[in-house]
This record gives structure tokens, C-alpha cells and sequence, in this order.
């Protein structure tokens, strides 16, 4: 069905390589959303397959598939971008189109392992065969490995072809940003028997993965898009991102403390992880200007009739610019003080967080890259948002939103009566699970749950058709 | 022994208003950086770019008073309110790469 979308009007190969990720992206989306309803319903039913696919392995395949779809996505907008900013055919595309279905093919054992053997016994043959116990990054070692070659081949075309073409500032930006993106998953590869250093290295994938390469990376990415979409100056859009990789870098490495706070590391990444945390959201302020600033100033330069060629994509970038702060900035800076996340730490504060800053930072431009792939894919002018389009933004942006308030709400609850109430422990977390304002919290993020997974649907619906519909126009 | 991390005291009914209020820094800071830009832009008259310094003096205000809340020591407060006195060169500093730029690529 996926081969619907057709990319025959693509000029390059490398694009052409981009848009197989991006159709195996929306299915790892889909599958994504799936589990995470089933999630969701254990929270308000636990008996719900219970013994045959318990909340922990819902919850697993859950949050993986977030991360694979993400990179799979990201992956595919490189390939579309790098041949448009270098002006040159991507190198090793053959090598790329391969590495794509090792990839693929790897992802598929996964998952099936994932979902019908599960967990395994304590034993170094689990780490390297099953799963490696760590949230986001639970890929067994022999993955891992895959996962490295693969990454290497990816990171060497798109270096390879950036040194062969036009070195833009965007470009520049990128193949920098990869690099450490790339570099630190070899961080989460190795495992070793003490929790408190396996935890120490852990984060450093998935902290300064998701608050400093991914944020530089979307920044690129926004960056890109405002140039395609409206236009907008190309000088200043480099200027914003090199100003924003500062401020990025520059807050996002050390903002790392926030998640050593309760670990066993030494107690002066408590003021190193307040300070730094506390500057996170002004990269993130600073990129919501930037993506306003160059809307309004662009359209009002091109003699004021709006000058947008891909309506869906903008939308999304926009949602981009909102959903980065609000989930990432405010929702990241309710609790990241110390003083707070004492009592914060491990509550649905932390799950509202995520839903939203994951949505918002990344998921949103990434939908929006589909768009933009599509509209080159078909060689059309300019799209336009269809119906289904609008659904899909309205749908899944309100039930993102839905569900992090409902998260927000159990969050708040487990913070007076589990941690300031009754001091924290065993009993005190089962005694605010039971309480109404936790449960009701829980059917609201099911329902808010559904209605996403319906905006899914119309965006399923919408990248499978609007191509063709809008080509015809 | 020596504790690992004394827990700082916070009364039940202070913690949605320590919420609140970091949210609230948050969204001043956003809409001083906000009003600025869109008065540079000439979308507002420059005349109203005072509303944006409102926006800073109560973001400087929210992000004290959470500071005070969370029980900061008076070291960290200092800091943060040097750090709001650097935010509020930082859309002035934008703005005048931005006008920079322009003058050396052109207009369109």
C-alpha cells in the first residue's frame, strides 16, 4: 500500500533512498501509537493480557519504536535534504539502499523478538540475543552492532557527498550534528554490572541525544524548511542556527546533570544540572522566535501575498516551534530543579514530559519532512493542506496535548500524596495509584490516546493520497 | 553519616504554585522575546515594545519568587538574576546581527 507513494518525479537517488525511510517510518509510527494504547489500557484494565503481553513489553516496544521511527524519519530527511544543499548525487547510494534493508530487516527480528520471546533470564546471552534492559536503547548487542555498521555507512554518504558538493552552513551544521549523534550511541552499546555506571553512560545516548544533537538536528532541519517553504533569507536562516547550536551545545551538555541528580554521581552535578538546566529553555525560546521571525518576515518581503509552497509542512514546523517549548521548555523546566525533582522524579510529571517534548521537538517536523518529501516526490508546486491533512494536525496535535495534561494531572497527584503527603515508598505509590484523581487521569490519557491514533489514521490516509490528488490539480 | 541530599521542605499546597510560576517564567520570558521581535518586525508600533519590558520585569519577578519557593540558596539567586539581566540584551543582540546581515547581503 505504502508504494502508493510514489517518488518517480525525485531527481536524485539519494532522495529516492530518503523516501523508503520515510514509508518505514509511518508504519514504525503507527505501531508506535498502537502500543501505546495498549499501554494506556493496562494502566485502567492491568489484567488486560495479562501473562501473554504484560504493560512492561507493551511499554518496551512502545517507547523503541518512538526512537526507531525518529531516527528512521530523520535518516530519510538527510538523504532528501543533502542532495538539494550540496547540489550533488549522494555518494554510495547503492551501499545506502543496502544498509537501508539490513536495517530494516534487523528492526523487523527485533520487534518479533520483542513481542513473542520477550524477556530472558539474567545472562549475557539475553543482552546479546533478547533485549538489554535499558529504556529507549533496549536493542540487543548483536543490533547494536548492525546498527553501528549501518550508521557508519549512512554518516559516510552523506560526508563523502557534503565534501564533494556545495558546503552550505546548514549542511555544515548537519554532518557536525551527525557525527556526535551518531558517535554517542556507541556510549549506550557497552553494559556494565553496576546500575549507577550503567545508568551514567545510558544517559549520555539518550540525554544529549534528545536536548542536544536532536534539537541541533531539528534546528537544521526547521532551518531547511523555512528555506524551501517560504523562502526565507538563507543567510539569516544560518545565523539563527549557528547562534542556536551555541546556545544548544552550550546549555544542553552540562543540562546532563539533571539526570544525575539521584544516580550515585558525585553531589556537584546537583549544581551543574540546576544551573544548566535552568538555561535549556533559552535555545528553545530563541528557536520559536526564529521560525516566527522569518514567517512573518518572509511573507511580508514577497510583497505581502503569502508566499507558502508546502501548507502541511509549514503547519508542522510551526506545531515544531510551539510543541519544542511548551513540552521540552516548560514542561521540562516544571521540574527540573533539584529542589522540585526530589518529589517530581519518576511521576507522570516525567511521562507528560516526554509525550509532549517528544511530539513537539520532533515527531511534529518530521511529519512535516513527510510532506515535503511527498510534494517533491510528485514535482508539485505547491502543496496544499486536503481535508485529511487538517485532521491529522488538529487530531493528533489536541490528543498529544490531552494526554500530557491527563499525565500532567496523575503527575501532580502522585507528587502531593505519594512524595509530600506520605514521604515516598512501597505503600504510598500504590495508595495514589488507587486514588480517583489518578484513575480518571489514566481514562483520560487512554481517550486522548484514541483520538491521536485517529489523527493518525488521516495522516496515514492523507501521505498515502495527497500526492497523486494534488499532482492531478 | 553525612546525608547524600537534604530534602528541602515544601508544603503541599506550594507546589502548584512553585508549577505556576515556572511556567510562568517561561511564558514571560517567551513574550518578552516575542514583543520585541514583533515590534523590530513592524508588526507593532515600537512605542508598545515597552509591553515586552513589562513581559521581562515579570519573568524577573516569577523566576525570583520560584527561586525563594524552592528554597534557593542565595547564591543561585544571585546568579539567576544576573542571568535575567543578560536576557534582556539577548533579542536586542539578535536583532542587531539580523539588521547587520541585511545590510551586507542587501534586502530582497
Amino acid at each position: 500500500m505504502l508504494t502508493s507513494i510514489k517518488s518517480h518525479k525525485l531527481q536524485y537517488e539519494g532522495q529516492k533512498l530518503g523516501m523508503m525511510y520515510f514509508r518505514v517510518a509511518l508504519v514504525l509510527f503507527g505501531a508506535q501509537l498502537l502500543m501505546g494504547l495498549i499501554a494506556a489500557y493496562q494502566f485502567i484494565n492491568p489484567d488486560f493480557l495479562y501473562g501473554i503481553f504484560d504493560f512492561n513489553v507493551a511499554r518496551m516496544v512502545h517507547i523503541n519504536a518512538l526512537v526507531v521511527w525518529l531516527l528512521y524519519a530523520m535518516i530519510g530527511s538527510v538523504y532528501m535534504m543533502t542532495p538539494e544543499e550540496t547540489g550533488q548525487e549522494v555518494v554510495g547510494v547503492g551501499l545506502g539502499k543496502l544498509a537501508f534493508w539490513v536495517l530494516t530487516l534487523a528492526v523487523a527480528v527485533v520487534v518479533v523478538v520483542y513481542i513473542f520471546i520477550q524477556i530472558g533470564p539474567g545472562k549475557e546471552s539475553t543482552i546479546w540475543l533478547i533485549n538489554e534492559g535499558r529504556e529507549y536503547i533496549e536493542a540487543p548487542r548483536w543490533a547494536d552492532i548492525g546498527i553501528v555498521v549501518v550508521v557508519l555507512i549512512f554518516y559516510f554518504n552523506i560526508f563523502a557527498t557534503y565534501m564533494k558538493g556545495e558546503r552550505t552552513g546548514i549542511m555544515t551544521v548537519m554532518v557536525a550534528d551527525l557525527l556526535a549523534l551518531a558517535g554517542l550511541y556507541l556510549a549506550g552499546v557497552f553494559y556494565t554490572d553496576n546500575v549507577s555506571m550503567d545508568q551514567y553512560w545510558w544517559w549520555w545516548v539518550v540525554h544529549l541525544w534528545v536536548e542536544a544533537t536532536w534539537e541541533v538536528f531539528v534546528g537544521t532541519l526547521a532551518g531547511f524548511a523555512l528555506l524551501k517553504v517560504i523562502k526565507a533569507k538563507r543567510e539569516i536562516i544560518e545565523m539563527w542556527l549557528w547562534i542556536e547550536v551555541l546556545m544548544l551545545f552550550g546549555s544542553g551538555i552540562l543540562g546532563l546533570g539533571h539526570h544525575y541528580f539521584w544516580i550515585g554521581t558525585p553531589e556537584y552535578w546537583w549544581e551543574i544540572g540546576a544551573l544548566f538546566s535552568a538555561l535549556e529553555p533559552v535555545p528553545l525560546v530563541a528557536m520559536f522566535v526564529h521560525v516566527i521571525y522569518d514567517w512573518g518576515k518572509e511573507q511580508g518581503a514577497h510583497g505581502g501575498s503569502p508566499v507558502i509552497n508546502n501548507g502541511p509542512t509549514m503547519a508542522w514546523v510551526t506545531i515544531n516551534a510551539f510543541g519544542n517549548f511548551l513540552g521540552a521548555g516548560i514542561w521540562g523546566f516544571f521540574h527540573t530543579l533539584p529542589q522540585v525533582n526530589v518529589y517530581t522524579h519518576g511521576t507522570q510529571f516525567t511521562a507528560a514530559h516526554g509525550h509532549l517534548a517528544f511530539f513537539g521537538a520532533y515527531a511534529s517536523v518530521l511529519i512535516g519532512m513527510f510532506y515535503y518529501g511527498i510534494q517533491k516526490a510528485y514535482g508539485i508546486e505547491k502543496l496544499k493542506a486536503t481535508f485529511n491533512s487538517k485532521m491529522a494536525i488538529v487530531l493528533i496535535t489536541f490528543g498529544v496535548i490531552g494526554m500530557t495534561v491527563a499525565l500532567t494531572i496523575a503527575g501532580y497527584e502522585q507528587v502531593l500524596v505519594e512524595r509530600a503527603e506520605l514521604g515516598a515508598g512501597w505503600d504510598p505509590y500504590f495508595t495514589a495509584q488507587a486514588l480517583p484523581w489518578m484513575k480518571q487521569a489514566m481514562a483520560w490519557r487512554m481517550i486522548m490516546g484514541v483520538v491521536t491514533f485517529v489523527g493518525f489514521v488521516y495522516l496515514f490516509i492523507d501521505l498515502l493520497t495527497i500526492g497523486k490528488k494534488e499532482a492531478n490539480n | 553519616m553525612h546525608p547524600l541530599f537534604i530534602r528541602p521542605e515544601i508544603a503541599a499546597n506550594e507546589f502548584l504554585p512553585i508549577f505556576i510560576v515556572a511556567s510562568l517564567v517561561l511564558v514571560f520570558g517567551a513574550a518578552y522575546a516575542a514583543s520585541i521581535t514583533l515590534a523590530k518586525m513592524g508588526f507593532i508600533s515600537k512605542k508598545w515594545s515597552f509591553i515586552g519590558y513589562i513581559f521581562w520585569v515579570l519573568q524577573t519577578y516569577s523566576l525570583y519568587d520560584l527561586a525563594v519557593r524552592i528554597h534557593s540558596n542565595s547564591f543561585t539567586l544571585k546568579v539567576l538574576m544576573v542571568a535575567m539581566a543578560a536576557y534582556l540584551f539577548i533579542p536586542h543582540l539578535y536583532f542587531r546581527l539580523i539588521t547587520d546581515i541585511n545590510k551586507r547581503y542587501g534586502e530582497d
